[in-house]
């Protein structure tokens, strides 16, 4: 790999961002309502008669810049956010943007990113194992029963664990990511607590996802297989196990990874659904509740983060390629 | 390989559950430092355990951690428990008794012109640092409100007052700017869900900014008010409030201390979620989360222990649905076409949707049928008599159809090749919930059976405020929030004073003086039902917006742990918990013997 082709690939990075930023600052713009009129209104429909209100109105979109036209409130976005200012929240003024990601981001991250990494190395062994022609008939036809999750959206999946393990069951709660009273026993049954609260949103993901990343694995060695190198492994007599891991999986996970990033990339926007389901605390649900409120900086900032995982995750990977595959050369002969 | 990802797992647990999804302040956990003033509990030391500890399901994050109720990022309803249990109001408005009762005041006086007020205070009220309360707070919080350039929920205050002073530390005098008898209700009281007047502690203010100050620093012992509890930590899914066992009004012997030793505000989920947290009596209530009868019942059929407000029925909000008419827009300016519509409307069937299998309950008047309210449309039972805004009469309103020159044609009513069509624009069931999928399929279906062309345009809150800000609907679907105990307010908007919430932009001067000379009068002033007639009679020959149905909101109140919550049998007060009138239930709340 040249340095030319990195920074070609960097700069590129940079235009996909700038794009996608762009692009949402105008559609959140555009969007029926504001921010201020939604505060001013939701208070007189608890009956305030506010004799001042459009003056209110007027006074706080002054105060946040709203009251500017729409490309100086653009420019003025672009030149904080090459400082690293994502700015205030609107709904929750004074607390800046960065505060509520930086609470979010956590949950988010230690909750999906788990839960897809797990499901994508269950997966991968799986979609290996069942492919592999010493598996037994038994152990694959109990495999491809996991696939059947991969027909179901996530979301459904945990629904389903939700109504048998919290509502029926009752034996893991129902939402939120910790016991609203608390724990006792110290530091251990915090974080036994906090893995309660992580095991049905993280199984819903772990469910679907193994099975998709199964299908995957099993393509790929299916056509591994008949290929020379695991014909000379076998000739010079190499132990099954290390032929299945070190020739057969290794060869055939490349594309498995670019999913793997791919899927990581998508990580922080895929929460959404879980999260609200879940009451889990993480980058959907403030999503969704300043998608609610117009609170056009909290989009634009959690948006940001999704774009800079998506693009960042395929940016490391095509940098990476090179080190996990030896054939893959950029920019040489 | 399996190996190294169970390691990943647990590694990402344990550092998730050690920072508590952060770090502090600028995180998600934020906690108290101990002694954090000076009237600190006397057994803060002891972890409250569940049978004294109250768990309200109604915590909404993410939470701008904004303690100052004047900051426009404040709303009332994200509950922390600060406007219900930290802050407390001068006087709290009981929909029950049609009271106002006083708390941190003792009384007022209204000048004979009602220009000017004069509030006596109580003088043994301590701020939970233990720093007196007195005239110099109320002044403080008033002369700022005067100065912000917008105080947001006092920016009617601000309209109001022309200036205050304090008289002596217990007693201060308002000057308004016009006659306003109802100025201590509706600006200093709690009234509908909260109240416009929050005293602030002045010696914690001195040297902010009052606009921009967040009040909120948990190690500093903010956000502080003079209420029972104090907030102490705020997690990504709950917020905790511990009892001050201090609390002035306890030592003075004015209440008694309430009983929960803390209170746990948490996030109870989607509907599902809530009523398994009722059915386990995790909750001690679910917030609005369960919307539904049905759901209310789902739980009780599993606990026993559950009650709603009345039977089944939940508690009327102070805000009933209504359809608001957009009477500048054509064909809909001419009231008789909307008496047509009014009629086309089988409200009875519309209601049924919201409570379910409960009692229909639909909304004779725009008035929320509190006691008070109740009985004067009682009173006035002739008027609905005259016009019957609950009568489903489809001859009714074919025959007005007809006199306007409209002809049906291919089932829909034609006038000049034009039809009937009406740009319905309603809220979304992901506003406010499922039910208002059904309510749009139901008023489509309703409507059209009419003759009418709807043009149904579902929106979010947002979308549903810019419209009705714009004006740009034939019908909308809104909460018509405004009395509790009398009259005036309600009436109040649809009159074209500036700032009324009046989007169908209706105007009747001879309503308007009307309701002026009503406001001129003091609440309970036997000149008030005669205007309230003659009012109603101008509003109901004119329909400027058809009611539709009172709003029971499921308050199910859990009786495992805690008993004497407020119900139709025992209605002390209002007991939505979600009401800065919440601090009257609480400190009448007793602990039940099944939960010790």
């Amino acid at each position: 790999m040249t340095l030319d082709y990195a920074l070609r690939r960097i700069a590129f990075f940079f235009v996909v961002v700038w794009i996608t930023v762009t692009a949402m600052f105008f559609l959140v713009h555009l969007a029926p309502g504001d921010p201020i009129t939604d505060q001013v209104t939701r208070m007189q429909a608890s009956g305030q008669a506010l004799s001042a209100g459009p003056e209110l109105i007027e006074e706080y979109r002054r105060q946040f810049g709203l009251d500017k036209p729409l490309l100086e409130q653009y420019v003025d976005y672009v030149k904080e956010l090459a400082q690293g200012n994502l700015g205030y929240s609107v709904t929750n003024f004074p607390t800046r943007v960065t505060t509520l990601i930086g609470d979010a981001l956590p949950w988010t991250l230690g909750l999906l990113a788990t839960a897809m990494v797990l499901s994508w190395v269950v997966g991968s062994l799986l979609g290996g194992l069942m492919a592999w022609r010493s598996t037994p008939a038994f152990a694959r036809g109990l495999m491809s029963s996991v696939m059947l999750f991969a027909a179901i959206p996530y979301y459904l999946v945990a629904l389903l664990l939700l109504y048998v393990f919290a509502y029926e069951l009752q034996i893991l709660p129902t939402g939120g990511a910790r016991d609203p009273l608390g724990t006792s026993g110290g530091p251990f049954a915090a974080v036994l607590d906090t893995f309660e609260h992580a095991l049905l949103p993280g199984l819903s993901i772990v469910l679907a996802f193994t099975g998709f990343f199964m299908l995957g694995m099993r393509s790929m060695m299916v056509s591994v297989l008949g290929s020379d190198h695991l014909l000379l492994a076998e000739a010079k007599g190499l132990p099954e196990r290390r032929i299945f891991l070190r020739y057969a999986m290794r060869t055939a996970i490349l594309p498995q990874v670019t999913t793997l990033a791919i899927y990581m990339g998508y990580v922080v926007s895929g929460s959404i659904l879980v999260e609200v389901l879940f009451s889990y605390p993480g980058l959907g649900k403030v999503l969704v509740s300043a998608v609610d409120a117009r609170d056009y900086p909290v989009i634009q900032g959690v948006v940001l983060m999704m774009v800079v995982t998506t693009a960042g995750a395929l940016l490391i990977l095509d940098l990476l390629y090179p080190l996990i595959d030896p054939r893959i050369r950029y920019g040489r002969d | 390989m399996i190996g190294a990802a169970v390691l990943l797992i647990v590694l990402v647990v344990v550092i998730v559950s050690v920072a508590g999804g952060g770090g502090d302040d600028d995180t998600s956990t934020t906690r108290a430092a101990s002694g954090g003033g000076t009237a600190t509990s006397s057994d803060s030391g002891r972890e409250a355990g569940r049978a004294e500890t109250l768990v309200l399901g109604q915590y909404r994050a993410p939470t701008g951690k904004i303690g100052n109720p004047y900051v426009q990022a404040s709303d009332a309803l994200v509950s922390d428990g600060l406007h219900e249990l930290v802050y407390e109001a001068l006087f709290y408005v009981n929909y029950q008794t049609g009271r106002t009762e006083p708390w941190l005041a003792t009384g007022y006086e209204y000048s004979d012109d009602n220009r000017t007020v004069t509030l006596r205070l109580r003088d043994d009220v301590r701020w939970a640092d233990g720093t007196p309360f007195s005239s110099r707070d109320v002044v403080y919080t008033m002369e700022q409100i005067l100065k912000a350039r917008a105080p947001f929920r006092a920016a009617n205050i601000q309209g109001a007052v022309r200036s205050i002073r304090a008289l002596s530390p217990t007693e201060v005098q308002i000057d308004l700017r016009a006659p306003n008898p109802r100025f201590v209700d509706s600006e200093l009281s709690s009234y509908v869900y909260t109240a416009n007047f929050i005293p602030l502690p002045e010696h914690v203010f001195r040297g902010e900014d009052f606009e921009t100050f967040a009040f909120y620093d948990l190690a500093r012992g903010l956000p502080m008010g003079t209420g029972p509890y104090r907030l102490t930590e705020v997690t990504a899914s709950a917020a905790t409030l511990q009892r001050d066992d201090d609390w002035w009004a306890a030592r003075a012997g004015f209440s008694e201390l309430p009983a929960p030793r803390r209170v746990v505000y948490t996030s109870p989920g989607p509907e599902d979620s809530a009523v398994a947290g009722l059915e386990s009596s995790q909750l001690d209530y679910a917030g609005q989360s369960v919307p539904s009868v049905a759901g209310f019942i789902a739980a009780r059929e599993r606990n026993p222990k559950l009650v709603n407000w009345d039977g089944d029925l939940g508690w009327l909000d102070p805000c009933p649905f209504a359809l608001t008419i957009n009477t500048t827009r054509r064909p809909w300016d001419d009231a008789e076409l909307r008496w047509a519509l009014n009629a086309s409307l089988d409200k009875e069937q519309f209601s049924r949707l919201f409570n379910t299998p409960g009692e229909p309950t639909a909304a004779r008047t725009t008035f929320p049928e509190y006691p008070q309210l109740s009985a004067l449309i009682d009173e006035n039972e002739d008027l609905l008599a005259t016009y019957p805004t609950l009568d489903h009469d489809l001859e009714r309103a074919a025959q007005i159809f007809e006199s306007k020159g409209y002809r049906r044609e291919n089932g829909v009513w034609t006038k000049d090749g034009e039809p009937l069509s009406l740009a319905l624009n309603l809220f979304s069931p992901a506003a406010l919930g499922p039910v208002w999928g059904d309510a749009a399929q139901l008023l489509n279906q309703q409507l059209r059976e009419a003759g009418i062309a709807v043009d149904l345009q579902p929106g979010d809150f947002n979308t549903v405020a810019a419209t009705r800000a714009d004006g740009r609907f034939d019908a909308q679907s809104w909460f018509e929030c405004g009395s509790v105990t009398d009259p005036w307010a309600t009436l109040n908007r649809y009159t074209h004073a500036p700032g009324n919430d009046n989007a169908g932009r209706w105007r009747n001067a001879e309503y308007d003086r009307l309701v002026a000379q009503m406001g001129e009068l003091t609440p309970g002033d036997p000149r008030i039902g005669e205007l309230y007639a003659q009012a109603m009679e101008i509003w109901l020959r004119e329909l400027p917006v058809i009611p539709l149905n009172q709003r029971p909101t499921p308050i199910v109140m859990n009786q495992t742990y805690w008993e004497n919550w407020p119900t139709a049998d025992n209605g002390y007060t209002q007991p939505a918990p979600f009401g800065m009138n919440f601090h009257q239930v609480i400190t009448r709340l007793q602990p039940a013997g099944d939960g010790q």
